[in-house]
């Protein structure tokens, strides 16, 4: 029982979104930061059920097992705060989804290049980044600053000469 | 041979040194698939055999279940993250755009958009679905069933969840 109650992580995160897309929180049903604090409030709690169930027991014991509870919670609530921003941002689930839908309302069955305009996809990003404080604009042009997302790109564009892939445009 | 129905210190240090030898036998496959073919083709299923695989069939042998369900959460969470790094975001590409050409100067949003707005954004990730086993064609794409699937799911969840705008 102990060792399988982190199953139900993501199934608490969706319960918690879905009541949030049904309250005077709607606009935050559509926030990453939001639902990235669902998870990890999630993942918090199963660790203080882990300290409060093993309370009694010694300190490894007590550590060993909330740290388990907390970190296999964790994963699988990142997996559904992935799911979420998959289905927000994702180029590709976008692609599937609009076919999908055509699909269904008409008896479409063969689509061309999808109608997503790249110029508005970078233009999004700009904006985004801005908002983060990734890229900074002085006389209307923009420097990149330090930070999270700057050194989160430079990782990935290490895990790109580690996983060489089909993926991974070569020309980028 | 009973399972280890409790997490213990070596559960957590086995769920550990399986993680990391996984990382790197996930590296290691996919140098010599580069070198030798150019690169995985069907990913997905690649990282699901490693990172799934693996695990389960180690659990035969090991019966440790608590580590193992540490090990495939863990798992999970890097399924998740890989394509979306394959992939490299619009929005790391941006950043690293800028800065690599900002100089003194910086950057005008007209020079971004003219080196990045590429048709190749969507061209693509049609090219990494197509890879994926999730739609065919060439110049005419159809859905494939597992790609029906799993647009359906995200259908669902997005209605279930009121998210009827779509991002970027």
């Amino acid at each position: 029982m102990f060792l399988w109650l982190p199953l139900a992580a993501p199934v608490l995160c969706f319960l918690l979104h879905w009541c949030v897309s049904r309250s005077p929180l709607y606009p935050w049903r559509a926030r990453q930061g939001a639902i990235a604090f669902i998870a990890l409030c999630v993942s918090v709690v199963y660790g203080l059920v882990g300290v409060i169930a093993y309370g009694d027991c010694p300190g490894p014991t007590l550590f060993v097992h909330s740290f388990y509870l907390w970190i296999t919670s964790l994963g699988l609530a990142y997996c559904y705060f992935h799911v979420f921003n998959m289905s927000q941002t994702a180029r590709r689930i976008r692609i599937l989804v609009s076919w999908y839908e055509a699909e269904k309302e008409g008896n479409q069955r063969q689509f061309g290049i999808p109608e997503i305009n790249p110029q508005a996809i970078v233009t999004d990003r700009l904006q985004l980044l801005e908002t983060m404080g990734s890229l900074e604009q002085r006389n209307g042009r923009y420097f990149a600053r330090w930070g999270i997302m700057l050194a989160a790109a430079h990782v990935f564009g290490f895990l790109r000469i580690l996983f060489p892939s089909f993926m991974s445009s070569k020309k980028s | 041979m009973t399972c280890q129905l409790f997490i213990t210190p070596s559960g957590i240090g086995y769920c550990g040194i399986v993680f990391f030898s996984l990382v790197l036998a996930q590296i290691l496959f996919w140098q010599i698939a580069y070198r030798l073919y150019g690169g995985v083709r069907r990913q997905i299923i690649a990282v699901f055999v490693i990172y799934i695989g693996i695990p389960l069939l180690l659990f035969i042998f090991s019966r440790e279940l608590a580590g193992t369900l540490m090990i495939l959460s863990l798992s999970c969470a890097y399924i998740m993250s890989f394509p979306a790094a394959a992939a490299w975001s619009p929005s790391f590409e941006v950043l690293m755009f800028v800065k690599r050409k900002q100089k003194r100067q910086g950057v005008t949003k007209e020079t971004v958009l003219k080196e990045l707005a590429l048709d190749r954004l969507v061209w693509d990730r049609v090219r990494d679905l197509t890879y994926d086993g999730f739609i065919t064609g060439e110049t005419e794409f159809s859905l494939k069933p597992s790609g029906r699937r799993l647009a359906a799911l995200f259908h669902w969840y997005r209605t279930v969840l009121r998210l009827q705008q779509k991002g970027s």
